[in-house]
């Protein structure tokens, strides 16, 4: 990784994002996450080894992303946090079975605390069913986190291709990732046939996968 | 079903919202069809890519070093075991739907060698390939019971942690030297009010919140402990349900505990060392 692309990737102050941008580096660089990606199955592999700096650099790395993410799905700091500890703590329990020719280590990352996070709201559902905030999250204005300019590139990117889709497939979607909803209990939530919901989702997933494969190269 | 039944449905897979029965027959198709485990791959590098949507939060900072000094107690799995769950194939995490694909129809080579072996290897390879059979199952086995334990250990942990949280929310209401403040919405959340609890003696100090509207991605609730108008001890940071509840429990700063005025304000997510933001909350001031 370059030192231009290494200041992207983990958080420089907001000036020399500026810089770069003015610079065009931003706009041919930022959205190769590759070169950051290489960086990440390294560190996946030091952790297999048990390097604790490695879990360290990859927790600062990833924090605000998937904290974010846990957030939105719990609504609940103290218990956020709690799910981020415990992703880490598989992270260190099963680097060793991430292999890079099955996956790429953001998806695997980020598959990892989503389900955890998708059941650790599962387990306080049985005792108070919280928010349905996911979807209109969606309709939000986010502030971006300067901290990690070429994530919130692609944040931007992904935000943008997510909101080009018919508000019914979008809905669709976000109520399954945000929320853990099966297409079952979606069709209940909406008040529409199963099959009807089964479309939009897949539809949904298609188009939003053809948007991110044309203005997301390299990442998908 | 029919693979290509299977392949229509990996899309949605890839989500978490297929139903129980149809995640499990697909993940069973999964451990043996190539093609759509690196399906299932793609589709799930779309569906985390959703992930990004999400604004981005700052953890505490304890939160860091609690996770390394967690790590440094809990060895790593040996091979062995990481190799009995690969078999297994796993179901959290992307490499779950790229498990390895089992071969299970033999080459024509290995047929041709198969035809030149004696009665006694072909009764030996039998008994090995059932004993691998039956090891395997019980593998399986063995992994949905631990996988079982480990969600029932959630939720208990997680009953445990309210428990906990009850008695101590039923020890300050009740302790005589606690005391009770009331705020009210300001003109930013006329409809808001909230009550405070705390006990100055040991700090613990409640907040219940409600009708605040939902505070701005990027943002949340911050309560403030004031003694001196001029200089506000910071408290908590919260967001609140989707009703616009929040139940906070904090910890009084020694600053903070003489405060005699209570107040909440709009913050960075990450909290604020002197208030920046709007007034939501107020407690009368004497």
């Amino acid at each position: 990784m370059d030192g231009a692309v290494e200041v992207l990737a983990h958080g420089g102050p907001s000036r020399i994002r500026w810089a770069l941008v003015t610079s065009g580096l931003v706009a041919t660089k930022a959205l190769r996450p590759e070169q950051a990606q290489t960086s990440d199955t390294e560190l996946l592999h030091a952790i297999a080894r048990g390097d604790e700096q490695a879990l360290a650099s990859l927790y600062d790395r990833y924090r605000l992303i998937l904290f974010g993410l846990i957030l939105r799905i719990l609504h609940s700091r103290p218990e956020a946090e709690d799910v981020l500890q415990d992703v880490f703590i598989q992270v260190w329990k099963r680097a060793a079975d991430f292999d890079e020719s099955r996956g790429r280590p953001f998806t695997w990352l980020v598959t990892l605390c989503r389900s955890r996070t998708i059941d650790r709201l599962r387990a306080l559902e049985s005792r108070q069913r919280t928010a349905n905030e996911a979807v209109q999250g969606t309709e939000e204005s986010v502030s971006d986190s300067e901290q990690d300019a070429m994530r919130a590139e692609q944040s931007a990117v992904v935000r943008e291709c997510l909101g080009e889709l018919p508000r019914e497939q979008r809905e669709t979607l976000v109520l399954a990732y945000f929320e853990g909803l099966t297409q079952t209990e979606i069709a209940s939530r909406l008040g529409a046939p199963l099959g009807t919901v089964k479309t939009r989702m897949r539809s949904g997933m298609i188009k939003l996968r053809e948007l991110l494969g044309e203005r997301l190269k390299g990442f998908l | 079903m029919r693979h290509e039944e299977y392949k229509e449905m990996l899309a949605v897979y890839a989500l978490g919202a297929l139903d129980a029965s149809e995640a499990r027959a697909l993940e069973e198709h999964l451990a043996t069809c190539r093609e759509c485990s690196q399906e299932a791959a793609l589709w799930l590098d779309t569906a985390s890519a959703l992930a990004l949507t999400s604004a981005p939060a700052e953890p505490t900072p304890e939160l860091r070093t609690r996770i390394l000094e967690s790590v440094r107690t809990i060895a790593q799995p040996s091979r062995s075991s990481r190799a009995s769950r690969d078999v297994e194939g796993e179901t959290e995490g992307a490499q779950s739907l790229g498990a390895k694909v089992v071969e299970m129809r033999p080459s024509a080579r290995s047929r041709r060698s198969f035809a030149s072996l004696s009665f006694g290897a072909i009764a030996a390879t039998v008994a090995i390939l059932s004993l691998t059979a039956a090891l395997l199952v019980l593998l399986r086995r063995f992994n949905e019971l631990q996988r079982r334990y480990e969600r029932e250990h959630t939720a208990v942990e997680v009953l445990a942690k309210q428990v906990a949280e009850e008695r101590e929310a039923r020890e300050l209401l009740t302790a005589p030297q606690s005391r009770m403040a009331q705020l009210s919405g300001t003109a930013a959340a006329k409809e808001a009010s909230a009550r405070l609890a705390f006990d100055p003696q040991t700090g613990r100090a409640m907040l219940f919140a409600y009708n605040l509207p939902p505070a701005p991605a990027g943002k949340a609730y911050q309560l403030w402990y004031i003694e001196d108008l001029a200089h506000p001890v910071p408290g908590g940071v919260f967001n609140t349900d989707a009703r616009g509840g929040a139940v906070m429990h904090d910890r009084v700063p020694e600053a903070g505990r003489k405060a005699s005025v209570f107040a909440v304000t709009l913050e960075p997510q990450s909290g604020a060392s002197a208030p920046t933001g709007d007034k939501y909350l107020l407690s009368p001031i004497s």
